[in-house]
């Protein structure tokens, strides 16, 4: 799957796995909590996902384990995932940055995006060459 | 064991068996953990997902088996194939309408035309750039855009040829409809989230192009009275033969040949042509009740088309090959196994 083709759901899932494993409820949470409550996978759509992943080699098996009687399976991000991860945010972050920039620049405020947290900052220039 | 986790084993029966083998208690635990306190049964959004999992599965999803694999690729080639046919079919209708527009003084043409309504005459355009339309985003891996292409054509077509019409529907519009209404079917199934890419683009581009460029001439001679010099009958013969004996005498050809190495392609034109075998019943009434002799001996291949007998022809000769490319996969791994 290329970079244009994986959808916000994807990205999302890969995200939720950056700093740990985690199983399929767990994901489900992390992608909530990562889109503040807009984004709640279904089962279908998880495992959906987390097959093509599995297959593609963005995400591994980390380990399995029964918890209160339940079965859960680990999954953590691969290298290949993690650069596949770090170019769909290359991608995104330019336009980002540029629209973030010039709705600033046109006096609109973003509260909820930090400066330096989208990378802003360092990329000031886009804003004034726009 | 809650009367929930009860309900949604049962939903997890949805899926296909290899699959739940390897995944339902996981995803049992999934479901378990984020249901609410107290919840007796499955959302439908949790079924509907599931639903559409186990369909994708079914359809050559990764995770899914190899005959689904097979499967999958049987309805995304029987969607295109159907989008072509049925592309080229409205293809050689707009152009055949043309020429009988241009050819035609303009109070004469509006007299032979009058069941192309304007409504028609709108669908009798959009509906070869809706159909190739489809295709050619579907080959060229616009999914989302060709897959809703396939499945709007469906009810346009229907449109078409069912509210548009003054006169009776004919039975070579059922078989038009029933292909369209397979075909957006096949789209819907066939690509799905995890479908993979059509291989070798632009041999089905070309394909798409080269069936264009023989179409319309032959609609054209079908339908112009004097055509290239060529006298009423030579044309009218030399199309109806190309529609009726050497078009499915070529997908006879090629689905014959490729049976040589699998039954993949066997089977998809045969799916495809299933809808042809709905002309049967009504246009062999004639025969059956022996009332028409000579006007079928006098125009054989006109009749052999409408009759439906070449669709049957070839159902027949594709069934055998399919069968006989199964036979040989057999037989090859028999001898692996020897």
């Amino acid at each position: 799957m290329n970079t244009s083709t994986r959808t916000e759901q994807v990205f999302l899932i890969l995200t939720a796995l950056v700093d740990e494993p985690r199983h399929g409820y767990g994901i489900v949470q992390e992608v909530a909590r990562l889109s503040d409550g807009r984004t709640q996978l279904k089962v279908g759509t998880l495992y959906g996902a987390l097959d093509r992943l599995t297959g593609e080699g963005l995400l591994a098996l980390d380990r399995e384990s029964v918890e209160a009687g339940r079965l859960r399976r680990y999954y953590r991000l691969t290298d290949a995932g993690a650069a596949a991860l770090a170019s769909d945010v290359e991608r995104l972050a330019g336009p980002l940055a540029t629209a973030t920039a010039r709705l600033r620049a046109r006096g609109i405020a973003l509260p909820g995006l930090g400066a330096t947290s989208l990378g802003v900052t360092g990329l000031g220039t886009a804003g004034g060459a726009a | 064991v809650s009367t929930l986790e009860t309900r949604y084993r049962r939903m997890l029966m949805l899926l296909p068996a290899a699959y739940r083998e390897r995944r339902g208690e996981e995803m049992l635990g999934t479901l378990l953990d984020g249901a609410e306190p107290g919840r007796r049964r499955p959302r439908m959004d949790e079924v509907a997902s599931l639903a559409a999992l186990a369909v994708r599965l079914r359809m050559g999803a990764p995770g899914g088996s190899r005959r689904s694999v097979v499967t999958g690729e049987v309805a995304r080639r029987v969607t295109l194939v159907g989008l072509f046919g049925l592309g080229l079919w409205f293809c050689a209708v707009g152009v055949s309408g043309a020429t009988l527009m241009l050819s035609l003084p303009y109070w004469n043409a509006f007299e032979v035309l009058g069941p192309l309504t304007s409504g028609s005459v709108v669908f009798g355009v959009c509906l070869p750039l809706l159909l190739l339309g489809g295709y050619v985003a579907l080959v060229l891996g616009h999914r989302r855009l060709g897959r809703s292409l396939a499945i709007v054509q469906a009810p346009s077509v229907v449109v078409q040829l069912l509210v548009l019409k003054r006169y009776g529907v004919f039975p070579e519009e059922v078989a038009l409809i029933t292909m369209s209404v397979m075909v957006g079917a096949a789209a819907v199934l066939g690509f799905h989230r995890g479908a993979p890419k059509i291989p070798a683009p632009r041999k089905w581009l070309t394909v798409a192009a080269v069936g264009i460029l023989v179409v319309s001439p032959m609609a054209v001679l079908d339908t112009y009275p004097n055509p290239f010099g060529l006298g009423p009958h030579v044309a009218y013969s030399l199309s109806q033969i190309t529609f009726a004996v050497v078009a499915p005498l070529l997908v006879i050809g090629f689905g014959v040949l490729r049976a040589r190495r699998s039954a993949l392609w066997p089977t998809v034109l045969f799916v495809a042509g299933l809808p042809t075998l709905t002309l049967l019943p009504h246009n062999l009434a004639p025969f059956v009740g022996n009332r028409i002799v000579n006007v079928y001996a006098e125009n054989w291949s006109s009749n052999l088309l409408l009759s439906g007998l070449d669709g049957l022809v070839a159902e027949t000769v594709l069934a055998a090959a399919v069968l006989w490319a199964l036979h040989r996969r057999r037989a090859a791994a028999r001898v692996i196994e020897a």
